[in-house]
């Protein structure tokens, strides 16, 4: 059973870290299809939250297609997040290479390509939440 | 509700209980001495047989008694006592340690929350004022045949006066707390109020509620019957001949009495009283009085309860 | 479904300071809220009125459709109340203080209440005024709770107690949350502690409610925009700007918006709940913002003037 945490000041909504604690159960295979994930009430033993943001993450989740929630039963797990194939892996690692390269090129140290890497990461985020 | 009522006032209770147990039995034991006493001198043969002039056994009786009948005033303590220590406190100390906020935020209206707790308080104060009377009055049996029970203490304590001191007070103190909210201020409050009312209506209203009789005789003549074992003797006294009267002669007791007496210009004696057979009504007139300032203080306080208080 | 708790025109007068002015307010229920403002800005006055110790000066306030002052046979069953310190009768033992919760409230749910307190783990033959501070307050959460109301008041709960009591009451709550449904408002001076728990807020400041509304959509909707230092009339007349402030080179603008952003000269950032709230202590208003779910502006922004 995937046991929830809550980080209070990390800026992530609380609901949204419900749902990537259980992207990333289910990336890392905690979860699989057919696990039942834990019940609002479980959940708002574990940690002190409000049962409207629980319920809110689970709806995302469904909305997403990972999840299903069956009337009086409860939220089980549909879809599985297990990695896009190794192939994929292995074509983004060479263009990240090759981006890594050409940042060299131009001049930036090492910091600075890790201050461009995530900013522009959690721009993407963003817009990503937004949309 | 009366759950309640009863649990926050239950030491009181208990401590009530015992104080009137102990002046029971102090009442009872000292009322039996009085009453032994009164037969040992043989002044209860005497009065029974009523021609006889019984002033030297009486006299002999008042000063053996003498410690008791004027220590007993202090039971006008009790009634303050419990306006203070039970009255005051009643709404007052809610407030103040803020368990209003908790009280009155249950089920039950404040309205409900204060007649329980006045019914049980107030029911109780009559409840053990009416068991002091009739000890009172009991105790009293040997005194009430040398003095008037008309008279200004034995009155206080031998009819239903008793009772509406004892409510006037507890009515004053609940009033009091509603008023000012803090405890030790309301207890201080209520003093003051009680005695504001009660020692001017014992001391200029009582003598008037109906006319008192007004006598007056030559000083050789002989005055009216009256029996200061019985009527109440408000003043007597000498008066001359413009109608100045006096209660005190200054006269040596060497000198003949009523060559000083006429030297003095003084012509005939009066006499200011209340008849025996008046006592009733009067103890009645008075608890009137008392009952309406308690009901008075009563309104204010639900007023206070239901309209003003946070 | 009618709010819970329903406010118009509100004012409170203590002599002659207003302690409320003109709080206008809709708490839908279900809600978990928290009524937030420095101290002394009339968030107990607030709380007073809704249970019925206090009566308005002017305006109304209603719960669930009754006035609690001047019809507490019907509406005190269903309001929970925890005031400030949480009072307790101090000579009371717990036992005791069921045996009130009992007598005095018709709902009463003495099991439930009982299993509480043993899975908190307080002795029941203890006197109240002998218990931790943590321990009373739940006490007096116990009560509330056990007497199955609609609509649950709390005056600063977590004031007086150590982090781990706050988080066990927090847990408390919550759990009663779930399983009834009702509808919370605590008021607090700390908001730290309220983001996990809480779905509303109410922001109450020099007497007025500056804000009110679903946490989500206050949010969504408030900006903090970085720009050239610049003279922000344009914007304004646009969105609501909640502060501002200026340096020599740049002027940084907290927004209440009321659409998406055009002008591409300021940098849009989110912000915390923390300093939209700190924004609007800050602020000298007389009027206040509400959102209200389903509004047809975009945002759902309704302004209250």
């Amino acid at each position: 059973m995937i046991e929830f945490h809550l980080e209070t000041h990390s800026g992530v909504a609380p609901y949204l870290q419900i749902v990537q604690q259980v992207k990333q159960a289910l990336r890392l295979g905690l979860l699989e299809v057919g696990d039942q994930l834990p019940t609002v009430r479980e959940v708002v033993t574990q940690i002190t939250i409000n049962p409207n943001t629980v319920l809110k993450a689970y709806r995302e989740l469904e909305h997403e297609g990972l999840v299903v929630s069956r009337p009086g039963q409860g939220t089980f797990v549909q879809r599985t997040l297990a990695g896009a194939g190794l192939a994929s892996h292995a074509a983004l690692r060479r263009s990240l290479v090759r981006w890594l390269i050409s940042a060299r090129e131009a001049g930036l140290e090492e910091e600075s390509i890790l201050a461009l890497f995530l900013s522009t990461f959690q721009d993407i985020g963003k817009k990503e939440e937004t949309a | 509700m009366i759950w309640l009522a009863w649990r926050q006032h239950r030491a009181e209770s208990f401590i009530m209980l015992g104080v009137l147990v102990l002046l029971a039995v102090f009442l009872t034991m000292t009322g039996l001495n009085m009453a032994h006493t009164f037969q040992q001198l043989g002044l209860s043969a005497c009065l029974a047989n009523g021609h006889r002039d019984c002033s030297e056994l009486e006299d002999a009786f008042q000063n053996q008694v003498r410690a008791l009948s004027s220590a007993i005033i202090w039971l006008n303590l009790c009634p303050v006592l419990l306006g203070l220590l039970v009255g005051a406190p009643l709404i007052a100390r809610e407030v103040e340690q803020g368990t209003h906020r908790l009280a009155w935020t249950q089920s039950v209206t404040r309205l409900r929350w204060l007649v329980v707790k006045l019914s049980l308080v107030l029911l109780t104060g009559f409840l053990a004022s009416g068991v002091l009377m009739a000890l009172l009055i009991w105790w009293y049996g040997p005194l009430n045949q040398v003095q008037a029970r008309f008279a200004p203490i034995a009155f206080d304590f031998q009819g239903p006066v008793l009772i509406g001191t004892t409510l006037l007070a507890l009515t004053l103190g609940i009033a009091a707390g509603a008023l000012v909210r803090r405890t030790v201020l309301a207890m201080a409050l209520t003093l003051v109020l009680f005695l504001a009312i009660r020692v001017p209506v014992e001391l200029w209203l009582r003598p008037h509620y109906q006319p008192p009789i007004v006598a007056t005789w030559a000083l050789s003549a002989s005055g009216p019957q009256v029996d200061s074992a019985d009527d109440w003797i408000i003043s007597n006294g000498w008066m001359d001949a413009q109608g100045n009267q006096t209660t005190n002669l200054s006269c040596s007791s060497t000198q003949n009495l009523q060559q000083c007496i006429q030297g003095l210009g003084y012509r005939a004696n009066f006499l200011i009283y209340q008849p025996a057979d008046r006592f009733w009504t009067f103890q009645w007139i008075e608890t009137g009085i008392y009952l309406a300032f308690s009901a008075l203080a009563l309104i204010l306080a639900v007023w206070l309860v239901r309209r003003r208080l946070t | 479904m009618s709010p819970a708790l329903e406010t118009t025109h509100l004012s409170k007068r203590y002599g002659r300071t207003w302690a409320l002015q003109e709080c206008e307010l809709s708490l839908p229920a279900g809600r978990v809220a928290a009524l937030v403002g420095p101290n002394g800005a009339g968030k107990t006055t607030f709380l007073h009125l809704a249970v019925g110790l206090l009566q308005p000066t002017t305006g109304t306030i209603q719960v669930f459709g009754q006035h609690p002052s001047t019809q507490p046979q019907e509406i005190l069953p269903r309001i929970g109340f925890v005031a400030q310190d949480h009072p307790l009768y101090r000579g009371f033992t717990g036992e005791d203080m069921l045996t009130l919760g009992q007598k005095l409230n018709p709902r009463f749910d003495d099991r439930l209440a009982r299993a509480r307190m043993q899975k908190l783990g307080i002795p029941l033959q203890r006197r109240c005024g002998k218990l931790s501070g943590g321990q009373q307050a739940q006490v007096a959460l116990v009560l509330a709770l056990a007497k199955r109301p609609d609509l649950l008041l709390l005056d600063e709960p977590l004031a007086s107690l150590d982090p781990l009591a706050r988080r066990e009451f927090l847990r408390t709550l919550m759990a009663a949350v779930v399983e009834t449904g009702l509808t919370v408002l605590l008021s607090s001076h700390i908001i730290g502690d309220l983001e996990r728990v809480c779905d509303y807020l109410i922001i109450l400041s020099a007497s007025h409610v500056q804000l009110a509304g679903d946490i989500q959509d206050v949010l969504r909707a408030h900006k903090r925009l970085i720009g050239p230092r610049q003279d922000a009339a344009a914007l304004a007349s646009v969105h609501t700007v909640v502060e501002t402030s200026h340096t020599q080179r740049q002027t940084t603008l907290l927004v209440c918006t009321n659409g998406p952003i055009f002008d591409t000269s300021w940098e849009v950032q989110e912000v915390s709940l923390e300093d939209i709230v700190l924004a609007y202590l800050g602020k000298q208003v007389t009027g206040g913002l509400q959102t209200s779910p389903g509004a047809p502006e975009p945002n759902g922004m309704e302004v209250v003037q």
